[in-house]
């Protein structure tokens, strides 16, 4: 055979066996579903922000941090280890519950920044741009409360308001905001919210246009306590 | 001219049948007799030719006849305990062949190196291997510890004392954070596959996990192992490309040799028993313990047992360490046959080991079975292969965290008895208190059974073609089924009960093969130039699965099946797999037995990166100069025996990641809603292998005809692009299990610096008397270079039930695993002093302590540096306080042999290496009025009053002078004494007489009457003495979980036994 056929015929073989090769080294879960191929619906959209809700998203501050303050203001008793000091005031900087609720929070805060920013580019044709926008209010109006909470306990805290383009650009010493700034970040989550979310919904414990209200109610009488703050008091209460 | 043509044909043929006729013909039968060093016939004895499969065994006077191909053959005769000889046939038909004892060093030693072997001489880079000898001389479980004290730059602890646990075997210091650095172990060829290694732990059940990875290489019965070789450094691992960064340790097993069939058995029984004891307090230290509290006015009289007020009528009480410990039995027993003829060969293996543990309720047990057979297909066609079947069934009980058997048996108090007067499990007084399990109803009853049934086979097939030419395909395969169940039971202890009993059933499956293909092709020119080059591609493939069942309310407390009885309580599973695919290349060029380079090249593509970097490459280069080989060297011959230095340069990488990094998995969680999702992580496409570039030199010396040699290396590794989570802070991304983790990304750089040193010396050599010793050094220096942030540091937490959850470090510029905590600086004498102290007790106002006896600082109180100046302790104030990397490690085995008797000691130890006694933040931590605590808490500080009168005011008190520097009891531990610092960080500096073995040789004569080649039986004690300050129960802690971050953390760890063994070895 002549030579040019040959090395034509080698040469397939060889690109045949480098695809095939790729092909090889390429496996994909079998186990799971991945980001690329899973928002294909409303509904995927909806069970992505159900994760809001779960108590697993929030176990770390409920369970580890939120009765703290149960205890500091007196209504409960406990005594013994590192959960006494809460009781007695006595906690020190390596009481490991006050780095629990820290990070509990920003936590759903990390959801729901997932969800604001990292899921609308992964969406396929079936998913309508009204669940979208559900979706993000729903996150929005969780971070308001997240970020109310965080600054109630800590007073000054880092407002992170994208994880994925603090991680890419390599953006992590956040400094932290002052609170008077914390509560205009919130009050704007919170207005994006009761603006978008619709009245009702038929899941009983999402957060509808009532839920961002009365979050936004909290916060407006928390602002406008704070004369220090300077805030347009009228625009609170619009 | 017809005739002409005609007669030149024929001539040709009959020329040619000539030939064949000579060559066939030229078979000259050789005959001989062998004997021994005393002149006595050595029957059995194999006599081969040369170059062919082609043998013959002695008769019972030792004679022998051989059909070889020409008088110019060579015969090659060898017999066990003696030197292999070869002798030239040389047209002499008769021989008599004496054989010398064994002893000597071979000079024709082959090591292996990965994909092929080389001769010793011509080894470039750092490869060292395990005699015979000296895998005999430790009694061992598993292959991993024959390595121990053995191998300079191999450092081997186990985690735990455990039959059959696992180890930690770093060779060269560690360079991972996040990957196994663990070394690549390569079975006959083929890698042994990493999955189905993980048991289901303790913690579904509640409490904390204990180390969940068990051992691989229990499948490998110990006495089927012929050889071991561990490559170090880069130029002799990077052929294996991606995996080789942690080292790789060669594993070979026995296979059959032509002539005689040889029938060996192995066996041994041993004891073993807890080589230390702690000094709890027994009852009457109890006693007086509890008065003191009461007269402290920390417990009320009412909590007071009324039998505690004289502790001179109380006896010893229940002493709970004797409860769990026992002397426990081991036997081992393994048969092997082998043999075979010029066309087959054979080995055959197989055994049955049972291990009792030292802590009741844990054992191993395994049976094994392995078959070898090589066939000389044709002269140039050898196929072979090899399959194992090996089945282990191990009970392992729950350790290493405050719920574990050894913490709780030293804290149970000694006034509860294990049972009953009605037979029945007796528990505390009290339900209150931390000890809340009877220890040997723990150790009898909450365990993890585990039954693993792995099957291992290789199969391949060598042509040797176009004259210089070798081909061979293999085709490995390491199937693997394991079953774990763990069952707690309804229990009633006393007054603490439970009566929800659980069970959890977890299968887990994975099947792994391995497909090669290399040309190797060597030639030599001119006498001076030798040349091989090999080439090749491989391809190989992992599976696994996995499903857990946990139920509960099963009706019965006997079955521990899973059948429908019980409620559901939740189940899980995962399915995965893996592919590599590389391609590689080596050369080995020497120049007239001088100077020698090896160079390789290797290209791994992998399926757990991501598609912007799936393929990395992996090269090496090494030189050796034998300087004794040189013409201005010729004077030195007659003591220099080799004297050879060597280079190395290589690439290696560390491919051991979670599958599916580079791209986001969704998480499902169950809610009461519904199923939700989340991204598990952010995504990384540009994810890439870990590096490690490694620099090596070594000189190899020896002399007196070999009798003293030494092997000196000086290596520099540096891991580059670190396979981390990138560090964040912990307001980007949480640390708790439900959180949108960061990416995974190649930043990170390691480095390990050392020397390894080997020494082995026979000083005296006589037919009577002969001594011999080895020696091994390490030094490693570890340090971590920078990571994604050099300010970021990571930290290793211990379980949830500690008050400190983080007590190491992995940060910029220092070793890796460093403990990290407060500086102590003895205790407040004084109320005044506590003023003017730097606050302690909370807050961040300075020098504003709050001084109070219950819930505050007090005399007697530990206080701690300062180390800022700023009048306040907290985190700022934490420095590193120890480092669990050791500063050096080493091993010495010295062996007398006189006559038929053989004595060998072995000693092995490290010098520095901190260690976080953790386990005494239980029993020295004075929080608890019930725990029992270490003897040492009677002498803690105590005060007095100067005025009875006013009470225990703080400026009434002194305290009691004769105190041992613990500190005072205190039940709210207001001033954090058990904060981690200084106090639990002991030094784990240790020497251990790790063997004494003594073993007598039946002599030959009186053997061979039964057909017996050779007999040996020994006595040996292992871990006969260990000379430590460390106060735990032994120094060797190891790595939990062999993750880099926890090293040296004793948590209650399942102690090493010391083991007294008598064996027998045959073999006809």
């Amino acid at each position: 055979m002549k030579p040019f056929y040959k090395s034509i015929i080698l040469g397939t073989a060889l690109a045949g066996m480098l695809s095939s090769c790729n092909d090889f080294l390429t496996v994909d879960p079998v186990d799971k579903l991945t980001q690329d191929n899973f928002y294909t619906s409303d509904e995927r959209v909806r069970a992505n922000t159900m994760a809001l809700y779960a108590a697993v998203t929030w176990d770390q501050f409920a369970h580890d941090f939120q009765w703290k303050f149960d205890m500091l203001s007196g209504d409960m008793f406990y005594t013994y280890s590192a959960e006494g000091q809460w009781y007695f005031g006595t906690y020190t900087s390596v009481n490991q519950y006050i780095n629990q609720g820290w990070e509990g929070l920003y936590n759903v805060i990390s959801f729901c920044n997932s969800v604001i920013h990292d899921m609308p580019g992964k969406c396929k044709n079936g998913v309508s741009d009204a669940a979208i926008l559900q979706a993000q209010a729903e996150a929005r109006c969780i971070r308001a409360y997240c970020y109310y909470l965080l600054t109630e306990a800590w007073t000054n805290v880092p407002v992170v308001e994208n994880n994925s383009e603090n991680i890419t650009a390599n953006n992590l010493q956040l400094p932290p905001a002052t609170q008077k700034s914390i509560y205009q970040f919130a009050m704007a989550d919170a207005d994006f919210a009761v603006n978008n979310l619709p009245m009702t919904d038929g899941d009983a414990y999402r957060a509808t246009r009532l839920t961002a209200l009365a979050v936004r109610a909290k916060l407006a009488l928390t602002m406008a306590s704070h004369t220090d703050y300077g805030y347009d008091r009228n625009a609170l209460f619009t | 001219m017809m005739t002409g043509k005609f007669f030149n044909f024929r001539a040709a043929l009959v020329a040619l049948l000539g030939l064949i006729a000579i060559g066939a013909s030229a078979q000259v039968t050789v005959k001989g007799t062998v004997v021994d060093p005393d002149d006595e016939p050595i029957i059995g004895a194999t006599v081969r030719e040369d170059g062919t499969n082609s043998g013959t065994s002695t008769d019972i006077d030792g004679n022998f006849t051989l059909s070889v191909k020409s008088g110019k053959a060579t015969l090659v005769v060898s017999y066990i305990g003696m030197q292999t000889q070869k002798v030239a046939v040389n047209g002499q038909s008769d021989l008599n062949i004496k054989l010398k004892a064994d002893g000597g060093v071979n000079l024709d030693e082959v090591v292996v190196v990965g994909y092929g072997t080389q001769r010793r001489t011509d080894v470039t880079g750092s490869v060292a291997s395990l005699s015979k000898d000296q895998m005999k001389e430790s009694i061992v479980t598993n292959a991993d510890q024959m390595l121990q004290g053995k191998i300079a730059g191999v450092q081997v602890t186990s985690n735990s004392g455990a039959p059959g646990a696992a180890t930690s075997i770093r060779i060269r210091g560690a360079s991972s954070i996040n990957s196994s650095n663990e070394p690549l172990y390569i079975i006959d060829g083929v890698q042994m596959s990493n999955a189905a290694n993980d048991i289901g732990g303790f913690d579904w059940a509640g409490g904390t996990n204990g180390q969940t990875k068990v051992n691989p290489l229990a499948s490998i019965a110990p006495s089927d192992i012929v050889s071991i070789d561990v490559l170090k450094d880069a130029s002799a691992c990077a052929i294996y490309g991606a995996a080789g960064a942690n080292g790789v340790v060669i594993v070979t097993t026995r296979r059959g040799e032509a002539g005689h069939t040889n029938v060996t058995y192995d066996g041994y029984v041993a004891w073993q028993k807890v080589a230390k004891k702690i000094d709890m307090m027994d009852l009457s230290d109890y006693a007086r313990y509890q008065n003191q509290l009461y007269a402290e006015g920390v417990i009320t009289e009412k909590q007071l047992d009324k039998a505690f007020l004289d502790p001179s009528l109380l006896g010893k009480g229940t002493d709970w360490q004797d409860e769990i410990f026992r002397t426990a039995f081991m036997q081992s027993h393994q048969v092997g046959v082998s043999g075979g003829n010029d066309k087959v060969t054979y080995a055959m293996s197989g055994g049955w080991m049972n291990q009792d543990g030292i802590i009741i309720g844990s054992d191993f047990n395994r049976f094994n079975t392995r078959f070898n057979l090589d066939s000389q297909f044709t002269s140039w066609l050898k196929l072979g292969g090899s399959l194992a079947y090996t089945r282990t069934n191990e009970k392992i009980t729950l350790n290493d965290g405050s719920d574990g058997v050894i913490m709780q048996a030293m804290t149970m108090q000694p006034h509860v008895p294990v049972r009953d007067f009605d037979g029945n499990w007796a528990g505390p007084t009290t339900v209150d208190g931390s000890s809340t399990w009877n220890p040997v109803a723990l150790a009898l009853q909450k365990n993890n059974r585990l039954l693993r049934q792995r099957i291992m086979g290789n199969f391949y097939v060598n042509a040797d073609f176009l004259k210089y030419f070798t081909f061979r395909a293999e085709y490995g395969f390491d199937a693997s089924q394991n079953q774990n169940k763990s069952y707690i039971p309804r229990y009633q202890f006393g007054l603490v009960s439970n009566d929800i009993n659980q069970m959890m059933h977890r299968e887990d499956h994975s099947f792994f093969w391995v497909q090669k293909d290399y040309v190797t092709y060597h030639q030599k020119f001119a006498q001076k130039h030798d040349l091989t080059v090999m080439a090749g591609f491989e391809a190989s493939k992992s599976t696994w699965n996995n499903t857990t069942l946990i139920k509960k309310n099963f009706s019965s407390d006997q079955i521990f099946v899973m059948t429908n009885d019980g409620e559901f309580v939740s189940n899980s599973g995962y399915e995965d797999s893996a592919t590599t695919a590389s391609v590689f290349a080596r050369a080995n060029y020497a120049f007239d037995n001088r100077y020698l380079i090896t160079a390789t090249i290797r290209r791994d593509g992998s399926s757990k990166f991501g598609p912007n970097n799936k393929w990395g490459t992996f090269p090496s280069v090494a030189l050796a100069w034998r300087v004794t080989q040189e013409k201005f060297m010729e004077g030195t011959t007659s003591w220099l025996d080799n004297l050879k230095l060597r280079l190395g340069y290589g690439k290696v990488g560390n491919s051991n990641i979670d599958t599916y990094r580079y791209a986001a998995a969704m998480t499902a969680i169950k809610t009461p809603f519904g199923t939700a999702y989340y991204p598990a992580n952010l995504a990384n496409p540009d994810l890439k292998w870990e590096a490690s570039e490694q620099f090596n030199a070594g000189i190899d010396f020896a002399v007196f005809n070999n009798r003293l040699e030494f092997t000196f290396d000086v290596y520099k590794k540096q891991t580059d692009g670190l396979l981390l989570e990138v560090f964040t802070p912990g307001y980007l991304s949480g640390s708790n299990g439900y959180t949108i983790r960061p990416p995974y990304a190649n930043v990170g750089k390691t480095q390990n610096t050392g020397i390894d040193f080997a020494l082995n010396a026979r000083p005296i050599v006589t037919n009577d008397f002969s001594w011999r010793m080895n020696l091994t050094l390490s030094h490693n220096k570890n340090k971590v270079v920078s990571l994604n942030e050099n300010s970021q540091d990571m930290r290793g937490k211990i379980d949830w039930y500690s008050e400190f959850q983080s007590a190491t470090l992995i940060t910029v510029g220092k070793p890796m695993g460093v403990f990290y905590g407060y500086v102590t600086d003895g205790l407040f004498q004084s109320a005044d002093e506590i003023r003017n102290h730097a606050t302690q007790t909370g807050g961040a106002e300075p020098y504003a302590n709050r001084l109070d006896r219950t819930s505050g600082a007090y005399i007697g109180d530990i206080k701690f540096k300062d180390l800022n100046d700023d009048g306040v302790i907290n985190e700022d104030d934490q420095t590193i306080i120890g480092d669990p990397n050791p500063d050096l490690t080493f091993g010495f085995t010295t062996a007398f042999t006189y006559k038929d008797f053989e004595l060998s000691i072995g000693l092995n130890g490290q010098i520095g290496g901190d260690i976080l006694n953790w386990a005494r933040y239980k029993t020295e931590g004075l929080t608890s009025i019930w725990d029992n605590q270490t003897a040492r808490a009677l002498e803690r500080a105590q005060v007095a009053m100067i005025d009875p009168s006013r009470g225990y005011d703080p400026d009434n008190v002194y305290l009691v002078p004769g105190g041992n520097g613990l500190p005072r009891f205190s039940n709210l531990d207001g001033n954090s004494n058990n904060r981690m610092s200084d106090r639990w960080i002991e030094d784990g500096t240790y020497l251990r007489i790790q063997n004494i073995s003594l073993s007598y040789n039946l002599p030959r004569k009186w053997g061979s009457k039964v057909g017996l080649q050779s007999a040996k039986i020994y006595f040996n004690v292992q871990n006969v003495h260990t000379f430590t300050k460390y106060k735990g129960y032994d120094p060797e802690i190891g790595a939990f979980n062999q993750s880099a971050l926890l090293q040296n953390i004793d948590r209650g760890r399942y102690p090493t036994p010391r083991t007294f063994t008598l064996g027998l070895n045959l073999s006809f």
